[in-house]
C-alpha cells in the first residue's frame, strides 16, 4: 500500500545527494549545540565532584579561585608553603569533622604528586555522592608508597609493585636513571628552562602499591603518597645542604619547619541532611579577616564565581550554534525550494490522481521536517563521538577528566525545535508546491 | 451519482484570460454514454488538452456546466474535488508522465492511494491490473522499461480506480505507428472491460478508424471563435 510517507522517502531518495548533504547541514549544527550543552554540564559536574565534601580550603596561595584550582584541580603546584602545625592551631577551635594536609608541587613524569595523609582516602570523598575504591591493590601504609589515580595509572602504564624516582617542579625525565639525567642536563647546561627547574629527588624510590577506581574527578589524574614520605625527602634535601655528610632522614628527624604542606582540606561537623555546615560563612570571616597570611576559600562559591564567568563565553557559543541550526533550516528552505522547478511534473501527476492542494502542502512540509529529524539523529550521533573525542582532548590538555553525557530532555528539546524548525523552512517551498499551475506544469499535451 | 452519465458539458465557455475577446472553449453541448468511446479530433493548439483540463476539474469554466457521473465538479471545492477526480476520472498523458523514482506497481498504486478500495488489497490488485496488461515485472522501474510498457503502466494507473470516465489526450503521439495500434488496443480494450468512458484526443487521422463516434472541436463550437 502507498502512503504519503512513501512518496516522501522517494522524493528523498530521488535527490539523494541533495538530502545527505542538507541533512549532513543540520547534523553539524545540531551536534554542535548538543556538545556545548552536555560539555557545559559536563564540566560544571566535573568541578563540583572535584571538590567532593571538603567545605574549605585554606592555603597560602595568591587568591582563593587561584588556591581551588591548585589544590584540587592541579592547575599548577602551589608557590607557597604553610606549616602543618599552625594549621592545626588555627583550626582546633573550629567543630571539624576532618581537616587533611595536602602537600604538592612533586610531580612523576608530568603528573602531580599529592602527599597527604590515609584520612584523604577514609575521610574525604572526591565526589559527594560516592567516596574512593580502590581497583588494584592497598590504601598506602607507610612512607615512599604510592597509590595511583585511575588516569594517571593508565596513561603512565603503572602497574602495582612498579617503582620510580619523583621530580620537584615538572620534569620529562623523571623515570630516568638520576645520574643519567643529572649528567645530561649538565652536559647541556640545563637547555630548557623545564628542565632547569625539574629537580629530582633520588632520596628513594617510590613504589605503587594501589590503583584508584575512576571517579570522574581531577583526583583521577593524581598519584598520591604518604605526607612524611614528602616530608622526609625535603628535609633530606635540606639536611644535605647544610651537611653533605647526612645519608639517612626519617620522621623522627623531621621538625615544624620541615613540616610544610600547601594546603588543608577542611570539613566541619554537619547536620544529617544538610550539604553545608551552618558556620561554614562564620569561620569564613573570621579566618579571612584574622589571618591575613592564608588563603581561605569555599570551593563551591569559586567555582561558581569561575563558571559565571565562563558562562557568558558559553552563551556565545551557545547562540553561535542556534544560528548555525537556524542556517540549516534556510539550508533545508533552499534545497526543497530549488528542487520545487524539478518537481511541478510529479506534483501536477499527484493533483491530477486525485491529491488535494493541502495534501501537497503536507508532503513537503513533512518532507522537509524528515530532513531535520534525519540530521537531528545524525547530529545526536556525532554528539556522541564528538563528546568522547573532546572529553579526551580536554583531559589531555587540561588535565580536566569530564564525563560529557547526552541527558535525554534536553536533546529530545533540541530534536523536537529541529523538527519544528525543518518543518517552519519547509512552508515557502511547500506554498510553491500548493500554487504548482498543474494544466501548465503538465504540458506538452496537445 | 450517476453512472449512466459519465460526461455531460451544457453552453461551457472558457477563455485563459478575461481580456482576451475570444473564447479558447465554446460547447454547446456534448454527451458521453456510460461504456461510450469518443475521439476528438482538431488541429494542434485548438484547445482539445484545455477542454480535457476543465472536464477534469484542473481548470473552471468561465460559463456553462461540466457534470461528470451527474456531479458538477466545478461546484466542489479544494480537497472534495480532487479527491471526486482521483476516483472518477482517469486520464492518460501523450508523454505517459509516469512518476519518477516509482517502479511500474508503484505507480499504480500511488493512484489507488485515492481509491475506496481497502489499503490491504491494494498491491494484489495492482500487481494483477499490470499483469493482464501484459507487465511481467511490476517492480521494475518504468525508465528501464520500452516504451510499450510504459504506455501499460500509464493505462493500468489511469484505471486503477475504476473511474467512470477516461481522459487519454493524444496518448499515441510519441509511439511510432506500430506501437500506438498496440497501445490503443489496450486502451480502448481495458476501458471496455472496465466500462469506463473514453474521451481520447487526437489529431492523428489514422485514430479515426477506431472510433465509432467523432467529432472535432469546431463542431462543437456554436460558432467558429473570432480570430
Amino acid at each position: 500500500m502507498m502512503t504519503d510517507f512513501t512518496i516522501i522517502i522517494r522524493s528523498l531518495r530521488l535527490r539523494l545527494f541533495s538530502t545527505i548533504t542538507t541533512a549532513l547541514t543540520v547534523a553539524v549544527a545540531i551536534g554542535l549545540m548538543l556538545v556545548l550543552l552536555s560539555l557545559r554540564d559536563a564540566s560544571r559536574k566535573a568541578f563540583d565532584r572535584g571538590s567532593g565534601n571538603m567545605q574549605l580550603l585554606v592555603s597560602a596561595d595568591s587568591s582563593p579561585m587561584g588556591s581551588v584550582l591548585n589544590a584540587i584541580f592541579y592547575a599548577n603546584p602551589p608557590a607557597r608553603a604553610l606549616k602543618w602545625a599552625a594549621c592545626q592551631e588555627l583550626l582546633k577551635t573550629y567543630p571539624i569533622e576532618y581537616q587533611i594536609p595536602v602537600q604538592q608541587g612533586d610531580t612523576y613524569r608530568s603528573f602531580p604528586i599529592v602527599a597527604t595523609t590515609p584520612e584523604f582516602f577514609t575521610l574525604f570523598k572526591p565526589d559527594p555522592e560516592s567516596g574512593w575504591e580502590l581497583a588494584q591493590g592497598i590504601a598506602f601504609k607507610s612512607e615512599f608508597e604510592i597509590v595511583a589515580g585511575a588516569a594517571a595509572a593508565q596513561s603512565l602504564k603503572l602497574n602495582l609493585g612498579d617503582s620510580f624516582y619523583i621530580t620537584h617542579g615538572a620534569s620529562d625525565f623523571s623515570d630516568r636513571d638520576p645520574d643519567d639525567a643529572q649528567a645530561e642536563s649538565t652536559q647541556h647546561q640545563f637547555p630548557t628552562l623545564k628542565m632547569a627547574m625539574a629537580q629530582m629527588h633520588r632520596y628513594s624510590k617510590y613504589k605503587v602499591v594501589g590503583i584508584l577506581k575512576r571517579t570522574g574527578t581531577s583526583h583521577d589524574r593524581a598519584l598520591f603518597t604518604d605526607l612524611n614520605s614528602t616530608l622526609i625527602v625535603h628535609a633530606h634535601q635540606n639536611r644535605r645542604m647544610k651537611d653533605p655528610s647526612v645519608t639517612h632522614t626519617s620522621a623522627a628527624d623531621l621538625n615544624d619547619a620541615d613540616k610544610l604542606i600547601t594546603g588543608v582540606y577542611v570539613r566541619f561537623k554537619t547536620p544529617p541532611g544538610m550539604s553545608e555546615s551552618p558556620i561554614l560563612s562564620t569561620v569564613y570571616d573570621e579566618l579571612k579577616r584574622g589571618h591575613p597570611e592564608i588563603t581561605v576559600a569555599v570551593p563551591a562559591v569559586e567555582i561558581d564565581r569561575l563558571f559565571s564567568i565562563v558562562s557568558n563565553i558559553d552563551e556565545i557559543f551557545i547562540a553561535l550554534a542556534a544560528v548555525v541550526m537556524v542556517s540549516s533550516g534556510i539550508a533545508i528552505m533552499l534545497a526543497l525550494y530549488n528542487s520545487m522547478e524539478q518537481r511541478r511534473r510529479q506534483i501536477a501527476i499527484l493533483r491530477v490522481m486525485g491529491c488535494s492542494q493541502a495534501r501537497v502542502f503536507g508532503l513537503i512540509v513533512t518532507e522537509a521536517a524528515l530532513i531535520g529529524l534525519l540530521g537531528a539523529v545524525a547530529g545526536v550521533a556525532l554528539s556522541l563521538v564528538a563528546n568522547q573525542v573532546s572529553a579526551k582532548i580536554i583531559d589531555s590538555k587540561l588535565g580536566l577528566i569530564i564525563q560529557p553525557a547526552l541527558t535525554a530532555e534536553p536533546t529530545l528539546w533540541v530534536v523536537l525545535a529541529t523538527v519544528v524548525l525543518a518543518g517552519v523552512a519547509g512552508i515557502v517551498p511547500a506554498l510553491m508546491a500548493y500554487r504548482t499551475p498543474v494544466a501548465r506544469s503538465l504540458r506538452p499535451m496537445g | 451519482m450517476d453512472r449512466n452519465s459519465p460526461l455531460s458539458i451544457r453552453d461551457m465557455r472558457f477563455r485563459y484570460s478575461p481580456l482576451k475577446p475570444d473564447w479558447t472553449i465554446d460547447i454547446s453541448a456534448l454527451e458521453l454514454k456510460s461504456g461510450e468511446q469518443l475521439l476528438l479530433t482538431g488541429t494542434s493548439g485548438r484547445g482539445k488538452s484545455t477542454l480535457l483540463y476543465l472536464i477534469a476539474g484542473l481548470l473552471d469554466p468561465v460559463e456553462g456546466r461540466i457534470l461528470v457521473g451527474g456531479t458538477d465538479l466545478h461546484s466542489m471545492r479544494g480537497g472534495v474535488r480532487d479527491h471526486y477526480r482521483g476516483r472518477n476520472i482517469g486520464v492518460i498523458f501523450q508523454t505517459f508522465n509516469l512518476l519518477q523514482g516509482f517502479t511500474a506497481v508503484e505507480n499504480v498504486l500511488a493512484a489507488l492511494m485515492f481509491s475506496t478500495l481497502p489499503g490491504r488489497e491494494h498491491r494484489h490488485y495492482a500487481e494483477s491490473l499490470l499483469a493482464k496488461l501484459g507487465i511481467e515485472n511490476p517492480d521494475a522501474d518504468p525508465d528501464q522499461m520500452s516504451v510499450g510498457q510504459q504506455q501499460r503502466v500509464a493505462v493500468a494507473r489511469a484505471v486503477a480506480c475504476e473511474p467512470l470516465l477516461v481522459l487519454a489526450d493524444e496518448p499515441t503521439a510519441s509511439l511510432d505507428p506500430e506501437l500506438a495500434d498496440v497501445a490503443m488496443n489496450v486502451i480502448q480494450e481495458t476501458c471496455r472491460q472496465r466500462g469506463a468512458a473514453l474521451l481520447c484526443t487526437s489529431h492523428d487521422p489514422v485514430m479515426a478508424k477506431r472510433f465509432n463516434r467523432r467529432i472535432s472541436l469546431e463542431e462543437l463550437s456554436p460558432e467558429t471563435p473570432k480570430r
